[in-house]
């Protein structure tokens, strides 16, 4: 794939291409994007990519409430919200909203929205996103009363970014998306075409309600495409065929930032790197377990040197195993840095001066394994790493076949702990390091409501884990976007474009 | 001839169940179907109970005859993706993969039989020299390559075409000449070398000694037998235009069969990519029955084999 970039470039850049976004898209004021992603169902709960639920399933479907990317809480659909213990939540919603058809919105929509997630016979993708829900009723004709299973403090991260009201009976019998006849939502865009695999397009809702933190559609139309390959997507985007591109490789993002009419941006996201140690008994010994050894292969990493040579613009190395604006996380938790002599005296202490060997597993990125395997290898550990898919690289995680796994997690933009070390630290077969004292303050803080009891035990669990080296803490992953210079965008560290917020200059 | 037909569509038959088995136990054995619904952010927890629900949980070979069951009784399946039966998946990309194989399969039989039949007549001749370059050429660069390159001219440099989507004629043309020039050099060789070994035999010498026109003597004579091993080589050709588009599809994101195909598996949707590998390998055999049944017609003594 990488010798394709590259011939791609080097053939743009040698043809001397003079190339510009065409101008009809922006006189048309139509926004057209593309990404390798194939959104096959429409609903925002059955495709947990991040383009369905994030882009479409806000465009036109509205959140109860709303969250900036500050982490602040906004009215959208309910107008007030309160917490009547720590397992209630109580809703006040809007009376002025009505669905795409013109039907009135009401508090039914928002009851079967929250019965029908919940209910783990619908099969919802991703049900710890919703398994802590219970039900939903009305209080009254304008208030939402949703209960939720045990005290689950980031309830309204959830409920801000990722449950979108649908209407009452939208799933039917079948749990298809509109199988009511009603493929409607509340959102600054109605669906106009759906080609499953292929393309969405949405356009301007005329029933968009004033005063939502969306503000009113600003696009006629906006179109999403899948384009598997990131050559043509380039290709279309220097073409003039689409407008909005992201997740360009950072080997591209150079030479197109100097081509007229393109503005090329890397932002950095919520997702985290990090170097799992897995400190269960392996047969045959686990050289892990030495906490010796897990400072060695810290030591023995220069992650200030993989970000800049090959992560790119837009990452950071972190020193905390979290994300720096996520509830819970602490800052600087770990002062690990760059210094090989120091891993090998480490590791001769440990009682391995002649280095040892390792098996590594990893899904994102070739190059940033090989890069993590050449620091390790220079300090004498011999590391025999393999790229797999995501869930192949979890199976040997599950099944205790690997020393460690360099791994990422972006908690779903979900600014809270809970949405990252709770998958990984919970003495889950996802635990690599089964520390019973973690699990518990990581458990006791995402079932309490009090803030300084979860302060306390975030703060304890964050810290043992990088004190431990349960992880050591690598970088953060920037994304890099690519669109007409004549759009006007911002980009959020929680991955999240907000494109009701973009415009043509011109409009 | 039908006892020859019934042994042929006999092995086809065969084939398939082969494929079948295969195609159910790869499938099961590369992905997680549980894990793979439930994405990236799911728990252990999230990924049993989506096993549960559809049953994954359950032995290989009650899954495997549940499914061959189905399939059998003309049911597909139903896509773990989008939530609707794979049929109606499939059928709503045939049509672009039948359009861009037979667009692509025509035009190599377009170039590459004329220019065999050129560089036949004239062996070590410029042109012959000119058609073996393009040949070893063809089969030299890699498809995506060449496709790339088609792109970054024609769309990017010239925008005389799009570079991806398959819902205008205009998109076809570029994906239509990079499948096509992958086929090229093949039926271009094979028409080449059986002119010249034509043209040698004797009939065609006598052919000429009665002084039949040159034309006459390469179109009616020679080339009716010259072709007659392109027959067997452009069905494999063709199925593999109609299956084998995997790259070329995804490339210009083409809503065929190729690019379900590719989607399919990086989606972890089993049941689309079982019914892909069956409808891709049901072309292959019939394609193959109907070139046996061809060169059987043309030639009695293959009748017995």
């Amino acid at each position: 794939m990488k010798l394709k970039y590259i011939l791609g470039a080097a053939a743009a850049l040698a043809l001397n291409l003079h190339v510009g976004p065409t101008m009809a898209q922006q006189s048309e004021n139509t926004l057209r994007w593309t990404s390798n992603v194939s959104l096959t169902t429409v609903d925002p709960y059955f495709n947990y990519n991040r383009e369905a639920m994030l882009l479409n399933g806000q465009l036109v479907w509205d959140t109860l409430i709303y969250k900036t990317s500050e982490g602040e809480y906004l009215p959208l659909l309910a107008t007030e919200w309160k917490w009547v213990d720590d397992q209630t939540l109580e809703f006040t919603l809007r009376d002025d909203v009505v669905w795409h058809d013109g039907e009135p919105f009401t508090v039914n929509d928002a009851v079967y929205t929250f019965n029908y997630i919940s209910d783990a016979e619908n099969g919802v993708n991703v049900q710890s996103n919703v398994n802590w829900i219970a039900g939903a009723e009305a209080a009254d004709e304008n208030t939402l009363r949703v209960s939720l299973k045990k005290p689950f403090p980031a309830a309204l991260e959830y409920m801000s970014t990722l449950h979108a009201i649908v209407p009452d009976g939208f799933f039917g019998d079948t749990g298809q998306a509109g199988a009511n006849g009603r493929l409607v939502g509340t959102g600054p865009y109605k669906l106009a075409e759906f080609v499953p695999g292929d393309r969405i397009r949405v356009e301007a809702s005329d029933v968009y309600f004033d005063g939502s933190v969306k503000g009113q559609p600003t696009f006629d139309a906006v179109v999403y495409r899948t384009i598997p390959d990131t050559s043509t997507q380039i290709a279309e985007l220097l073409s003039g065929g689409v407008d909005w591109i992201w997740r360009v490789p950072p080997d591209q993002a150079e030479p197109m930032s100097s081509i007229p009419g393109i503005t090329v941006s890397a932002d950095e996201t919520m997702r985290i790197s990090f170097l799992s140690m897995n400190l269960r008994d392996i047969e045959g010994g686990n050289p892990l377990q030495d906490i010796k050894v897990r400072q060695a292969i810290a030591y023995a990493i220069n992650r200030e040197q993989i970000v800049e040579q090959i992560v790119g613009e837009g990452s950071k190395v972190i020193q905390s195993p979290c994300f720096r604006t996520q509830f819970g996380c602490v800052k600087d938790a770990n002062s690990i840095g760059y210094d090989p002599e120091k891993a090998k005296a480490l590791l001769a202490e440990a009682g391995y001066p002649d280095g040892l060997e390792l098996k590594m597993t990893s899904y994102r990125s070739r190059e940033w394994t090989e890069a993590v395997s050449g620091f390790l290898n220079a300090v004498g550990i011999k590391v025999s790493a393999s790229v797999l898919d995501y869930s192949n690289a979890r199976d040997r995680v599950v099944n205790n076949q690997v020393h460690m796994l360099l791994g990422d997690w972006g908690s779903y933009g979900v600014n809270d702990v809970s949405a990252l070390l709770n998958n990984f630290f919970t003495l889950s077969e996802d635990d690599m390091a089964q520390d019973a004292t973690v699990s518990e303050g990581l458990l006791t803080a995402a079932q309490t409501a009090d803030t300084d009891v979860r302060m306390e035990n975030y703060d304890y669990a964050v810290r043992r884990i990088a004190e431990q080296l349960y992880w050591y803490p690598l970088w953060t992953h920037p994304t890099t976007y690519a669109y007409a210079e004549a759009l006007e965008f911002q980009s959020h560290p929680d991955e999240n474009p907000r494109f009701f917020e973009s415009k043509w200059a011109d409009q | 001839m039908l006892n020859f037909i019934l042994r042929r569509a006999g092995i086809g038959v065969l084939v398939l169940m082969a494929v079948s088995i295969l195609a159910f136990a790869l499938t099961n054995a590369a992905i997680d179907p549980a894990a793979a619904i439930a994405g990236d952010s799911a728990s252990a927890d999230d990924i049993q109970a989506i096993r549960e629900l559809y049953g994954f949980d359950r032995p290989l070979h009650i899954q495997f005859f549940a499914w061959a069951q189905d399939i059998l009784s003309g049911d597909l399946g139903q896509s773990y993706r989008q939530r609707r039966p794979v049929s109606e998946v499939v059928m709503e990309r045939l049509p672009v993969t039948m359009i861009l194989g037979a667009s692509a399969f025509v035009l190599a039989l377009v170039v590459a039989i004329p220019l065999g039949i050129l560089a036949g007549l004239r062996p070590n001749s410029w042109i012959d020299r000119l058609a073996l370059g393009f040949a070893v050429l063809g089969q030299a660069i890699p498809n995506f390559w060449f496709a790339l390159m088609g792109i970054v001219i024609f769309s990017v440099n010239l925008r005389m075409l799009p570079a991806s989507g398959s819902d205008k004629w205009q998109s076809y043309v570029l994906p239509a000449i990079a499948l096509a020039y992958y086929a090229m050099p093949t039926l271009m060789r094979l028409t080449r070398a059986g002119m010249i070994d034509t043209l040698q035999s004797d009939y065609i010498r006598t052919a000429r000694a009665k002084g039949l026109r040159p034309p006459m003597v390469v179109l009616k004579h020679a080339l009716r037998n010259a072709i007659l091993p392109l027959v067997s080589v452009a069905a494999v050709q063709l199925g593999m235009m109609l299956g084998g588009s995997v790259v070329i599809e995804t490339i210009f994101a083409m809503q065929g069969i190729g690019y379900l195909a590719w989607e399919s598996i990086t989606l972890s949707d089993p049941p689309v990519v079982q019914a892909i590998v069956i409808i891709i390998a049901s072309f292959y055999v019939l394609l193959t029955l109907l070139a046996d049944i061809i060169n059987a017609w043309l030639d009695p003594r293959l009748r017995g084999r």
